[in-house]
């Protein structure tokens, strides 16, 4: 018992130690590139490994299965012992855990006081995903072997579904709340199996208790697919409400084999205009039908297409079954494409006048500019970190030059911008650290064509608030799916 | 008067292996119950259920007037438990055992402890599992016993213990059954427990033969042997146990020392011969009665030719006598 505890504290105490961004080397590379940042990386992923043998330990010490445990025939009452073991969790893993995030923020330069409610709610999601689960098979295990063949045994279990889940539906989805049950149910169906076995020992029936656990969460899987999670919420709009964003097809589309066996990616080149000012759209999802074949795709997450006023040229996949592709490819169609679309509003814009040394943006985090690291030339992105999670969702404008940067602005002069963070306002993300870091790459707004960015040049952060979540459509009539192209890739999407 | 311990046709089963069956037993308070049996017969089984690590599988049994299948945590401030196959806390020093196990019983009685610890010799600044077998039993019975239980459940506290060790177990137990403690131990060697037991009950195969009080059994069992030359009688009554021609005489046990079962014998021989009727050890009366595999309250009935497993299991239990 002493030694996991040791362990716990000792893994906990060396992460922040060589994390410590108060030393003298730039911060920019501390964030990726140095070589005693992965040393504190390492020892992150080994504090759940100490976490795990301290629970083993601390409920084996006095373990539920078995017939020779010397506690049972004393008077020593379950609820006592369970409150024992817990408030010992308590001192020996949160505590020091909740010690170690709040030194971490302050070495990180962000205030404690204000981060408590996120740091409490990390601890929470903690407990869910780490805690729980470990004391939850402690609980049912008679000693730490059986507890580890039960820890490889579940682990590939959850590979295997995983695997074959993908087989099935290889398609994710965006949505606001699509990991919402996962926790809450965990934890009443854990908890129970935990506190019944404390009460009654009687290990199959606790056992039992959980098996109801994956065919609730298959339940909720069919009841809830990814098509109800989108239709619920991105709902339709009623016919009075101006589009968000007009979207029309150019030519050009095209076929390509996608990564998985079995799917065709269907390429649509496409116009992206009438944001209103102000405003911008993010393309999460998207889902095409053709009703004269019956059919229709699942929904689709969409990643990095935001749009801003003006008209923009963007890329589209749809991802779909070969055997479908060879059903549909024999006529021509009426498609129909509908995206999910949050539209979201400018507020709050500090800019950043002279970004040569660390500063701080409110609701985003501290900033500094990269600086030329041993590697490779990183002066193009700046590097921020945030506190317990990601920035609110940001829109960084700056520029660049093709010619070199001048003190004054030039003809020469090149647009960049990157969009940073998210909509998510729940008040810290799941992680061992506290303080996110985050690599900001500027993207040419003007042309596919890498600039580097200025560093002299003012950076101008835009926060954006959610307007609505909404769906649009587009009609492609006519319309033939075009010929498989062979070696055709897209590196990446263009941001407009 | 409530019965320390009673169970009710208590049975467990195993998968397809029953290791109790049908088991009923009624303990007075302030008896010494001895429990044996050969190896395997399901002694361990039945204190597990009683103490309710297991629950049995039909049946039912109370323990201080509460059922087992309740027996947890408060309750056992009243019930010490000591069984050689318990898990102790063994990182644990001794004095570090007691101070842990002291506050869980508020009648907790420090002389008796510290009497105990005197007595026993025990090391108390040594892990327990540094000790040896016969110490680590004696810190589990000072951990049971410093809080007087009204219940002490015994597991084969004696077997493998030095005799010296033993000795002095033996002495406290005698000294806390004087005390109106309830003992109930379990033993497959009579001759461990039959200085001090008050009562005896025979559990082979899962089966309770008999349970009765020793005063009793020493003074219903007879044995009578008979100068007789030649062989069996065809005529032996049904409540002649065991009967044999041995060293030039017929010999036999009755269970029933009635004025009628002797004036019965007397009748059956008459004079000269003349039947020498004594009293018989406590080894006798035990193989006697294992042997009949009957319980006792049907005891004239039962088969006087006993199964060579169960003459086999009494004489080895008996053996040490």
């Amino acid at each position: 018992m002493s030694v996991s505890v040791v362990f716990a504290a000792a893994f906990t105490d060396r992460y922040l130690w060589i994390a410590d961004p108060n030393d003298n080397m730039p911060f920019a590379w501390r964030v990726s590139h140095d070589p005693l940042r992965l040393v504190a990386e390492a020892f992150v992923v080994l504090i759940p490994f100490s976490w795990w043998l301290l629970i083993e330990r601390t409920v084996h010490a006095e373990t539920l299965i078995g017939d020779k445990q010397f506690w049972i025939t004393r008077p020593i009452d379950w609820k006592s012992l369970l409150s024992a073991k817990l408030l010992f969790l308590l001192a020996f893993l949160y505590l020091p855990f909740a010690i170690a995030q709040c030194i971490e923020l302050n070495r990180a330069g962000f205030p404690i006081l204000p981060a408590l409610p996120g740091l409490l709610f990390l601890l929470i999601l903690v407990t869910g995903i780490l805690v729980v689960p470990l004391l939850t098979l402690a609980v049912l295990t008679r000693n730490f072997s059986r507890l580890l063949l039960t820890l490889l045994g579940l682990l590939l279990a959850v590979g295997a579904i995983a695997y074959v889940a993908n087989k099935f539906d290889s398609n994710s989805v965006s949505t606001p709340y699509s990991d919402r049950f996962s926790i809450p149910i965990l934890l009443v169906f854990a908890g129970f199996a935990i506190v019944f076995q404390y009460a009654r020992r009687k290990t199959w029936l606790a056992r039992a208790v959980l098996l109801p656990l994956p065919l609730v969460i298959a339940l909720i899987a069919t009841f809830m697919p990814n098509r109800s999670m989108v239709e619920s919420a991105y709902p339709r709009p009623d016919h009075l409400a101006a589009e968000p964003v007009l979207l029309t097809s150019t030519s050009g589309t095209f076929m390509r084999q996608g990564s998985d066996d079995g799917i065709f990616e269907l390429v649509f080149p496409m116009n992206a205009e009438g944001v209103a000012s102000n405003h911008a759209v993010l393309i999460d999802n998207i889902l095409a039908t053709i009703e004269d074949a019956s059919w229709t795709s699942d929904w689709q997450a969409v990643y990095n297409h935001n749009v801003l006023p003006g008209n923009y040229h963007t890329e589209l996949v749809v991802h779909l079954k070969s055997k479908d592709y060879e059903r549909l490819r024999t006529a021509p169609h009426t498609l129909k494409l509908h995206f999910a679309l949050t539209e979201v509003q400018a507020g709050h814009v500090t800019t950043i006048d002279h970004p040569n040394q660390n500063f701080s943006i409110s609701s985003f985090g501290i900033c500094a500019p990269s600086v030329m690291s041993r590697y490779f030339d990183d002066n193009r992105s700046i590097l921020c970190r945030t506190a317990l999670h990601g920035p609110d969702l940001t829109f960084i404008r700056t520029t660049g030059s093709t010619t070199g940067c001048d003190a004054q602005a030039s003809q020469d002069d090149v647009p960049l911008g990157a969009w940073e963070g998210s909509l998510d306002n729940d008040p810290a993300e799941f992680g061992l650290t506290s303080v996110w870091n985050h690599s900001i790459y500027f993207a040419n707004l003007s042309a596919d064509t890498k600039v580097s960015r200025c560093p002299d040049r003012p950076l101008r952060f835009t926060q954006y608030t959610l307007v609505r979540r909404t769906q649009t459509e587009l009609t492609v009539p006519n319309f033939r799916f075009p010929a498989p192209a062979s070696n055709t890739f897209i590196l990446a999407p263009r941001i407009p | 008067m409530e019965s320390a311990i009673a169970t009710t046709a208590l049975t467990k089963s195993f998968g397809r292996e029953t290791a109790l069956r049908d088991v009923s037993l009624c303990i007075a308070p302030g008896s010494v119950f001895a429990l044996v049996g050969p190896n395997g017969a399901g002694k361990t089984t039945l204190l597990k259920i009683l103490m309710n690590i297991l629950a049995p599988t039909a049946g039912h049994a109370t323990i201080l007037g509460l059922p087992s299948s309740e027996l947890r945590g408060h309750a056992f401030t009243n019930i010490g438990y000591v069984s050689e196959n318990q898990a102790m806390p063994e990182w644990m020093t001794v004095t570090r055992f007691l101070n842990f196990v002291r506050p869980l019983y508020p009648q907790w009685d420090r002389a008796l402890e510290a009497s105990l610890l005197q007595r026993f010799d025990l090391p108390l600044n040594r892990r327990l599992k540094r000790l040896s077998r016969g110490m680590r039993m004696k810190a589990a019975f000072v951990s049971s016993l410093a809080y007087r239980p009204s219940l002490l459940v015994l597991d084969e506290p004696l077997s493998g213990l030095d005799p010296l060790v033993r000795d002095q177990l033996v002495q406290v137990l005698r000294l806390l059954a004087r005390e109106g403690m309830t003992i109930l131990l379990s033993s497959h060697d009579l001759a461990e427990i039959e200085d001090f037991a008050t009562h005896l009950g025979f559990l082979e195969k899962g089966t309770l033969l008999f349970a009765e009080s020793i005063p009793d059994l020493k003074a219903r069992f007879r044995e009578v042997s008979i100068p007789y030359q030649s062989a069996l009688p065809a005529s032996i009554l049904s409540s002649w146990w065991q009967p044999e021609i041995r060293d030039g005489s017929l010999r036999f046990v009755v269970a029933d020392n009635a004025p009628e079962e002797i004036a019965a014998i007397h009748q059956h021989f008459p004079t000269p011969l003349i039947p020498r009727i004594e009293p018989m050890t406590l080894r006798a009366i035990f193989i006697a009665l294992a042997q009949s595999k009957s319980p006792t309250s049907t005891l004239p009935s039962a088969s006087l030719l006993p199964t060579g497993e169960t003459r086999e299991a009494a004489t080895h239990t008996a053996g040490a006598l």
